[in-house]
Order: C-alpha cells, then sequence, then structure tokens
C-alpha cells in the first residue's frame, strides 16, 4: 500500500478531474453512442441508482468511522457533492459506455482494488481513511456502483426486467428519502437526529412510513407484473396497468413519496422536510400529467381517458374501479378453500367470480388473459385487491414478501438443478 | 397542445441569447473565481466545475437537443434552461434553484392549460419555431 505525501495543489486538481473527467468521458461517450436509445436510458439509470446509493453508503461509512472528507466546499453531511456525481457518473455510464460488453464485476475489480487499495490512504487531507476502510470500499462497489452498471447493461438489452425495476426502485428510494431531505436539511436547517423526539411519535411514523413504502414498491410490482415495464417512462410498462392500487389511484407512487416526506417531516419534526410533499403535487402536475398526454393518451386512446375519468389522482377510491371480471378457481372438497372462499364472499369483493373446480391443487386467481395467473397466498392476495382500499393494502404488502421470495425459491431450484447437471 | 409527428424547436434566436447569457454569467463566474483566488480564498476555484461547468453542459445539451414532438417540451426545455443559468448567475441561490426545479414543470403546464391563449400566443410564438 502506498501512503505518501502529496502536494495539496495536485489534491484540488485531482478534485477537479474526479468531476470534470467522468462528466467528460459520459458526454464524450455517451455521443459515440448517440443513435443507441437504450443504452443512453441505461447510462442515465445507471448514474441515477449511483447517485442515490452512493449518498447512503457514504453516510454509512462516514458514520462507521471508514473513512471521512477534508475540506468544506460542496460538502452535503460530510460528502463533497462533486466527487459525489462525479463518482455516480465515472461507476455508471461512463464505465458501461466505455466497455458495455465487459462484466461489471471484472470492470470495477481491478479500480476497486487497484487503485483504492493502494492510494486511498494518501489521499489526506482530501480523504481520511479510518480503520476498515476497505471494507467500506468494497461495500460501496458491491452495493452502489457494480449493480448501477448492471442496471444499464440490463436496461440496454431489455432483460432481467424484475432485478432492473427493484434496483430503480431501490435507487429511487434513496434519492427521494435519503438525499433529498438531506439537502433541504442541508439548505433549510434541521438534522436527522431523532434522539430528541418523543418515542411514541416515532412508533407511530413508522408503521405509517412502512405504508407509504407498500404503496410504492407495490406499484413498482405491479407495473413489471401488469405491465411488463418499469414505472420510470423513459423505459415503459407495454400495457396500461389499472389493478393493484391502480385500481384505486392513479399516481400510488407519487401518493407515497408525498405521505412519506409528511411522515418523515413529522418524525423529523422538521416542515421543511413535511412541505416537500407539496413539490410532489407540484411535480404531478407539471411533469407527470405532461407524460400522461403526450405518452399514455397516445398509445392508449381508449384505455388512458376511460381509466383517468373513473380513478382519483391522489384520493384513492374505496373500492377499485374494475374494467374485467377476474375468477378464482377453488376445489369444492377442499375445507380450506371453502373456508376462504366463504370469507372473500362476505366481504363482497368487486367483479369477482369463484369457480368450483375439482380437483384443484391450490387457490388460482386470474385477473384476464394478459396477466400471469397467482397461485395460493398470492391468490388471496390478488382477491384482497377487489374488496376495498385497506384490503387492498394488506393484498399489496402480502404480494411484496410472497412474489419476490417464490422467485428467489424458484432461481435457487434452477442453479441447483443445472448444477447437479453439470455434475453429471 | 400540438401532438403526434410535428417536430418543434426553440427558436434560434432565443437559443442563441440563452446561450450568450451562459457565457456571460460564466465568464463573469471565471472572474470572480480568479479574484477570489487572488485574495487567497480558493473555495470559488474548488466550486466551479460543479457550480459553473455542469449546469452550462447541461444547458448546451438542453440547447443542442433534437426538435420536441410537443410545444410544452419546447417550452419546458426553455424552462429547464433559464432555471439553469439563474443557478450559474446566483450561486447563493443555487440549492434553492435546483430544488425548485418542479416547479418549472408547473409553470409549464398552468400556462399550456390555465393562460389565456391571447397571452399564451405571442409568448409561444417569440420562443417555439
Amino acid at each position: 500500500m502506498i501512503d505518501v505525501a502529496i502536494p495539496v495543489a495536485f489534491l484540488w486538481a485531482l478534485r477537479w478531474a474526479l468531476f470534470l473527467g467522468p462528466l467528460v468521458a459520459t458526454l464524450a461517450l455517451g455521443y459515440r453512442h448517440r443513435h443507441d436509445k437504450r443504452r443512453l436510458i441505461g447510462g442515465l439509470f445507471a448514474f441515477l441508482y449511483g447517485l442515490g446509493l452512493i449518498f447512503v453508503m457514504h453516510q454509512l461509512a462516514m458514520a462507521l468511522g471508514w473513512w471521512r472528507y477534508g475540506g468544506n466546499v460542496l460538502m452535503l453531511m460530510g460528502l463533497p457533492a462533486d466527487i459525489w456525481l462525479g463518482g455516480a457518473l465515472l461507476f455508471g455510464p461512463a464505465l458501461y459506455f466505455a466497455f458495455p460488453s465487459i462484466t461489471p464485476l471484472l470492470l470495477t475489480l481491478p479500480i476497486a482494488v487497484g487503485l483504492h487499495g493502494t492510494v486511498f490512504s494518501s489521499l489526506k487531507p482530501f480523504v481520511w481513511a479510518g480503520e476498515g476502510w476497505f471494507v467500506g470500499v468494497v461495500l460501496v462497489f458491491a452495493v452502489a456502483h457494480i449493480p448501477a452498471i448492471y442496471l444499464a447493461k440490463w436496461t440496454a438489452r431489455n432483460e432481467n426486467l424484475a432485478l432492473r425495476a427493484t434496483l430503480l426502485a431501490v435507487g429511487y428510494g434513496c434519492l427521494a428519502f435519503a438525499v433529498l431531505p438531506s439537502l433541504i436539511i442541508h439548505s433549510l436547517g434541521g438534522s436527522w437526529s431523532l434522539g430528541t423526539r418523543p418515542p411514541w411519535l416515532l412508533a407511530a411514523c413508522a408503521p405509517c412510513f412502512v405504508l407509504c413504502m407498500v404503496m410504492g414498491l407495490s406499484a413498482v410490482q405491479f407495473f413489471v407484473i401488469e405491465g411488463q415495464g418499469t414505472p420510470i417512462p423513459l423505459d415503459p410498462t407495454q400495457r396500461l396497468v389499472r389493478t393493484g392500487l391502480f385500481a384505486y389511484v392513479t399516481n400510488p407512487m407519487q401518493l407515497c413519496t408525498a405521505l412519506a416526506w409528511i411522515v418523515m417531516g413529522v418524525a423529523l419534526g422538521n416542515f421543511w422536510v413535511a412541505s416537500a410533499s407539496i413539490m410532489a403535487w407540484v411535480f404531478v402536475q407539471g411533469m407527470v400529467r405532461w407524460h400522461h398526454r403526450n405518452d399514455l393518451l397516445i398509445r392508449f386512446p381508449e384505455g388512458w381517458p376511460e381509466y383517468r375519468a373513473h380513478v382519483p389522482e391522489w384520493l384513492p377510491r374505496w373500492h377499485p374501479w374494475v374494467q374485467e371480471r377476474s375468477q378464482t378457481a377453488y376445489d369444492p372438497a377442499s375445507v380450506a378453500h371453502r373456508w376462504i372462499v366463504a370469507w372473500l364472499q362476505r366481504r363482497q369483493p368487486s367483479s369477482l367470480d369463484f369457480v368450483a373446480t375439482p380437483g384443484t391443487q391450490t387457490l388460482s386467481y386470474r385477473e384476464n388473459d394478459m396477466s400471469p395467473p397467482f397461485t395460493g397466498v398470492a391468490a388471496v392476495a390478488k382477491a384482497f385487491n377487489r374488496i376495498n382500499f385497506p384490503f387492498a393494502l394488506m393484498g399489496a404488502t402480502i404480494l411484496l414478501v410472497v412474489l419476490p421470495s417464490r422467485w428467489i425459491i424458484s432461481l435457487a431450484k434452477t442453479r441447483k438443478s443445472a448444477a447437479v447437471a453439470g455434475h453429471g | 397542445m400540438q401532438f403526434g409527428t410535428a417536430r418543434l424547436d426553440i427558436r434560434p434566436t432565443i437559443r442563441i441569447a440563452l446561450l450568450a447569457v451562459l457565457a456571460t454569467a460564466s465568464l463573469a463566474r471565471a472572474v470572480g473565481m480568479i479574484a477570489a483566488l487572488r485574495a487567497g480564498n480558493e473555495e470559488p476555484l474548488l466550486a466551479f466545475p460543479m457550480t459553473v461547468v455542469f449546469p452550462a453542459v447541461l444547458v448546451i445539451l438542453l440547447a443542442v437537443m433534437p426538435p420536441a414532438r410537443s410545444r410544452e417540451g419546447v417550452l419546458m426545455r426553455v424552462g429547464t434552461m433559464i432555471q439553469l443559468l439563474l443557478i450559474v448567475m446566483l450561486p447563493a441561490f443555487g440549492l434553492y434553484l435546483a430544488l425548485g426545479l418542479p416547479v418549472v414543470f408547473l409553470c409549464v403546464e398552468l400556462f399550456e392549460t390555465r393562460l389565456p391563449a391571447a397571452v399564451r400566443a405571442p409568448i409561444v410564438k417569440l420562443l417555439v419555431a
């Protein structure tokens, strides 16, 4: 490991280079790929994901004493904003545009080990390395940089939809609920400290925040399952999504964001963080409505106006607006099935038919010909969606746990059987 | 509102005017940076790439973007360019202006949907080609 004294002037030049280098590289390489729209969108997503995750991971690193930054220029909670943006550009669009076909792990490993491992502790007073800094570097690469490049790659190739939507949701979550409140606190006052806040208040805010997250994440999940796309209009859905929480409110993600900012503002005792929800409303009035008119109305000229006429933007309906009947198939010989169906029927779900199908192993739910079938617990959760908004939220929570768990289990099974076949 | 295959762009004179303002503001910031450096204050030097070069690059990118499909798209570009110019010109308010960027989109929406056509038309004619 090299630990030498580097002249301060060189370090300031380095700071310029760490921002302008990735910026120029991204622009030049982006220009080279200017006709490949998906690649450019992939690069943008990688940048945004990196922006959120780098910030959060650096806060963690500084809190754990892995490293800290010197200086007082352009600092946001101890992180130089230009280094942060430069990092998001370099370990996102710049590296992806430069080496689109190299595996992100191979691409970043030499930088993580070679560059950071050798010069990291020589960068004083720019960066002060603390105990366990290398673990921190590895973690930042594992959580922020490598997934960012994968996100770019998958978006450009239009593959791994579920994973890239998950990364987009995580990135958005970090930007909306860590970066933006930090910027507000930095510019308008306040702190992240919850130590002085009444415990009962925090206990009340925590479930409200979780509920907001359920709303937002469920919307992303339905964009993937029903819409076959991501929530970001640049990588849009193939179909108009009108099921799930979208049967109650047209903007569940914006509603989630606005409510979460209010909850955060109450928890932190910060009026300005809470008032960021006004910005969510402003965003919907300005940007989202424009997107609705210029994209959804054009792509779905019949479906969108009808849906929009029945489903409100902000205040969810009590009962869902459903256009098509859905079916729940059950085995009349099964006591459990009969009990579940009777329980659901008592709650009078909208446009849901219960079809007795002797021999059916598990309950199954089918929305329409385009949607995938849901089975077992997921079928019950989907049926909840047809009752009312609180039940729909409950169903959304269940689906957020069940569907990814099943996906992970099926992936593990596939890998295991592939490994067995390989040995055979 | 205009949709479909129509291609709309920022009027060349407006584009040139915005770029001229950008050049002037950037030059003023560079002069200020050199003066501060001579006085022993290196802060403007360190902040220059992020607070001048970056917004300036974004303004240039918006200026050279291909034509838009809708008039609102062009107006949003112009609004964002003006906001970025303000960020370059008013460094003390840079963060507030950046946080308030969605207001630009709201202004364009209100301009398009609420303003009387008699007021809107001449402004659109001035900005959109």
